[in-house]
């Protein structure tokens, strides 16, 4: 055998022999510490439960397997009616499967299932009891909202389908699995809500999936580059994440589709449209006009976290005509001060921004708040008043960090997009910011993801989810469907 | 076939078309206006002979399912690839003229801290990357250069309105007649956006005739309007100057900031490098057309490249100044927007010779 993929398993099959079986599987196990191997001799027939320890329920085995199995000990019972018992009969579980082949066999244990192999027959019959450790569902860390539900994915697939079949109960929501990762043989499933999501996509999005040579699929971020059709050209990801399953049913409710990945916290939602990051399930549980103002204060934050640290470079230097005098006073004072170039000072504080906030997702909660203080007190204080940066430049930089904040989602986007900005603008002044902003339209507009405009539906002008982008309509409008990828038929 | 999903819808082509004549608008000021009020109606008796001029590429399309450029290519093999040399080469000019003019005064109003010929490749370079894009995407990317455009004159517009006079709308001209005559031949001169609409025709999805009819009418109140404000702020005689519109936007103020000249440069330079990759995306097209196995990225290139490099010793020696001021004629405009059209839906229907040229736009 070629480790480490045990491709050949699929094609070794099981004997009739129980020996032979239990010594073929325990080789291909390596006789490894938690492989459990019980064997019961039932009437002069001998039958070998098998499990892996922590991933199979102890409790379940005791009730389900070894109870009627003792039971049925003190019986006279040949071993085909034994068998049919185990195949067939009382044991029961939610999921029961017959396989006769050493690879599945071994996949099922890895997922949790037992396993009972009957001396006599050249098959194993596993039972779905998987009782492994996993994180109950809890608050969504990342996507808060202010009413709404509270509860987020988890890393157990199963988990997180029923979470979106519990809000979605329509027999039209389907669930595709899949297997992807040689070594890893992750669990992924595909949901979509038939007659809503376009069906040559879903094959499309299944093929690619099943096409991932990867040894290991251990987030979402392992698949993102073989379902994002934009991911090497597009500065902004056409694939959104979320961990609430909430924004998941409504992505479904769209003709969208969602990749769960047994594992990962989060699905995948696919396509998106660059104005679905600017959404979220707040603005569905507001008046329209607060809604519609809590949407707008989402692009303005867009255009601060992108635009203001390099305007304000190219503005300060290239054109400080344009400030009114006090301000340009003021400013001036305060750069006059410094001894670095203001494109020098604003990249540092950039750069000792994104530090100290990767600083503080790897430190301990404990610690967390000392970053706070070391961070916002000590450094930006202490470097205003030694002279280093200037005071105005720090409220920039302090309303740039902020606003970046409302757009979880495109966080990475803007952390490298403002820095671009603030050379272009140093370097080139308003030359530079209006040549780096047409190359950044050119990027929006030129990406498609399944037939979907990534500026759809503004670009092209569809009246139907419009209204979606600029503020929220009424539900009474909402009663007819809409979508913002409205350009595919 | 060209893929439908890359096909400019009819509010791009639109859209573009009107950034392309704007930033005209804005760069090349006609010297020769002498009354404000008499330059706007020219610009609206010339719109209905525009229209003309586009209405037959308008239809040409309709019939054929194909551009100018690319229809009876298999009929007439020579004639065809004569009229894509022609649209090549007047592409290549217009982009010539476009780079160099949005240099030259970048440095000459701007105070840009950078050499001439690093602004320059820049221009070249954005328009290589844009030009390389499908053909919907210039188009979304117009649109939004086109909503940029209508706030930037908006914000000028509010700002000036307490300078602006209707007593400079005069008429004190010795010649009414020939001076409507100019102005329609100026505005005429300067719409090198007929031509691209003749071009990309066969590119845009929809009616084509009534896409045809809103961009005239759009681009009469457009430009009209630019050519009111500067004349109701600055006077007839502010086309002696150059750009007058930066003019205007430097005396435009307003509740944030004292002048509005910089938000003028970002829309001048977003419309200019939009009109810039449009000519190099279209004279790829060209390229592409007439050699087959070059590559759309390599065609781009060499197509946005050329005019930069051609037009680099010009200023770096200090003569563009002459081609600001030349009126560059209206032959090419008139020959490549309407005669070869025409031509083309004469001989068509004439000899019967419509056919389904559409397997022959490749990309």
């Amino acid at each position: 055998m070629n480790p480490p993929y045990f491709e050949e398993l699929n094609g070794t099959h099981l004997e009739n022999d129980l020996n032979t079986n239990l010594l073929l599987i325990s080789t291909v196990l390596g006789d490894s510490a938690d492989f459990n191997k019980i064997i019961i001799n039932i009437n002069g027939t001998g039958c070998a439960v098998l499990s892996i320890e922590g991933m199979a329920s102890t409790q379940l085995m005791g009730e389900l397997i070894y109870q009627p199995l003792t039971d049925l000990a003190v019986q006279k019972i040949t071993r085909e009616e034994l068998h049919r018992f185990v195949a067939e009969g009382s044991l029961m579980s939610a999921d029961r499967q017959s396989v006769d082949q050493i690879g599945k066999l071994t996949e099922l244990l890895f997922s949790g299932f037992a396993a009972v192999v009957t001396d006599g027959f050249a098959e194993a019959v596993c039972f779905g009891i998987q009782g492994f450790e996993k994180r109950a569902v809890s608050l969504p860390e990342t996507e808060q909202t202010i009413s709404g539900a509270r509860d987020s994915f988890n890393e157990s697939l199963r988990t997180n389908m029923s979470l979106v079949r519990r809000r979605l109960k329509t027999p039209a929501l389907r669930f595709k699995l899949l297997q992807a990762g040689k070594l890893s043989r992750t669990d992924i499933s595909v949901a979509y809500i038939e007659g809503r999501a376009d069906p040559e996509t879903v094959d499309i999005v299944q093929q690619e999936l099943m096409s991932i040579e990867l040894d290991t699929l251990l987030n979402s971020g392992y698949i993102m580059p073989f379902i994002d059709r934009t991911y090497g050209q597009s500065f902004f990801s056409a694939l959104i994440v979320t961990e609430r399953p909430d924004v998941a049913c409504a992505a479904l409710n769209e003709g969208k589709i969602l990749v769960f990945i047994d594992g990962t916290p989060e699905c995948i939602m696919l396509p998106t449209v660059f104005a679905d990051n600017f959404r979220t399930m707040d603005d569905y549980s507001q008046k329209p006009l607060f809604a519609a103002f809590s949407r707008w204060l989402k692009y303005l934050a867009f255009l601060l976290a992108v635009f203001l640290p390099g305007l304000y470079a190219a503005l300060v230097t290239f054109h400080p005509e344009v400030f009114p005098l006090k301000l340009l006073l003021n400013l001036a004072a305060a750069e006059e001060a410094t001894p670095y170039p203001l494109v020098v000072e604003i990249a540092l504080l950039l750069v000792l921004f994104e530090v100290m906030r990767e600083a503080g997702v790897r430190l301990p909660k404990a610690v967390g708040g000392a970053v706070s203080i070391v961070g916002g007190l000590i450094i930006g204080d202490a470097a205003v008043k030694s002279g280093l940066v200037s005071q105005p430049l720090l409220i920039v930089v302090g309303i740039t960090a902020t606003a970046s904040f409302v757009l979880p989602s495109l966080y990475s986007s803007l952390s490298l997009l403002r820095l671009i900005f603030v050379l272009a603008g140093g370097l080139g002044g308003l030359y530079g910011i209006a040549v780096v902003s047409l190359l950044l339209v050119f990027n929006i507009a030129s990406a498609d993801q399944y037939g979907a405009a990534f500026t759809s539906p503004l670009m092209p002008l569809k009246t139907h989810g419009f209204g979606d982008i600029f503020f929220r309509p009424d539900f009474p409008a909402l009663q007819t469907r809409h979508t913002t990828i409205a350009d595919r038929k | 076939m060209i893929n439908e999903k890359n096909k400019l819808t009819g509010a791009g082509l639109i859209c573009l078309l009107l950034v392309v004549r704007a930033f005209s608008a804005l760069t090349f000021f006609p010297t020769n206006m002498h009354s404000g009020l008499l330059f706007i109606a020219g610009i609206l008796l010339a719109a209905p002979i525009h229209f003309m001029m586009i209405l037959p590429a308008a239809k040409l399309t309709k019939y054929n399912k194909a551009d100018t450029s690319t229809v009876y290519a298999e009929a007439w093999p020579f004639i065809s690839k004569s009229v894509k040399s022609a649209y090549l080469l007047y592409f290549l000019y217009e982009a010539f003229l476009t780079v160099g003019s949005l240099s030259y005064f970048m440095d000459y109003f701007f105070s840009v801290d950078m050499p001439r010929v690093l602004t320059v490749l820049c221009f070249a370079l954005a328009a290589v990357y844009g030009a390389g894009q499908q053909t919907s995407a210039l188009g979304r990317t117009a649109q939004f250069g086109l909503a940029g455009l209508l706030l930037m004159l908006l914000a000028v517009g509010a700002g000036a309105a307490e300078d602006m006079q209707i007593t400079r709308f005069d008429v004190a001209v010795s010649d009414q007649k020939s001076v409507l005559i100019n102005a329609m031949l100026s505005d005429t001169d300067r719409c090198g956006c007929l031509v691209m609409f003749s071009f990309l025709a066969g590119r845009t999805k929809g009616d084509n005739v009534a896409a045809a009819r809103r961009f005239i009418v759009a681009k009469a109140a457009l430009i009209g309007g630019i050519f009111a404000m500067v004349t109701a702020v600055l006077g007839s005689y502010a086309a002696r100057c150059k750009l007058p519109f930066f003019t205007l936007a430097a005396a435009s103020e307003n509740l944030i900031t004292e002048r509005s000249d910089a938000v003028f440069l970002v829309v001048w330079v977003f419309s200019g490098v939009v009109k810039l990759s449009a000519l190099t995306h279209c004279g790829a097209l060209c390229a592409e057309q007439l050699i087959p196995r070059i590559k759309r990225t390599s065609a781009a290139l060499v197509v946005g490249l050329l005019p930069a490099a051609a037009a680099l010793p010009v200023l770096l020696g200090y003569g563009w100044d002459r081609l600001i001021s030349a009126e560059y004629g209206l032959v090419p405009n008139v020959l490549l927007s309407f005669a070869v059209p025409v031509s083309f839906l004469a001989a068509g229907r004439s000899k019967h010779k419509f056919s389904d040229n559409s397997a022959v736009l490749q990309k």
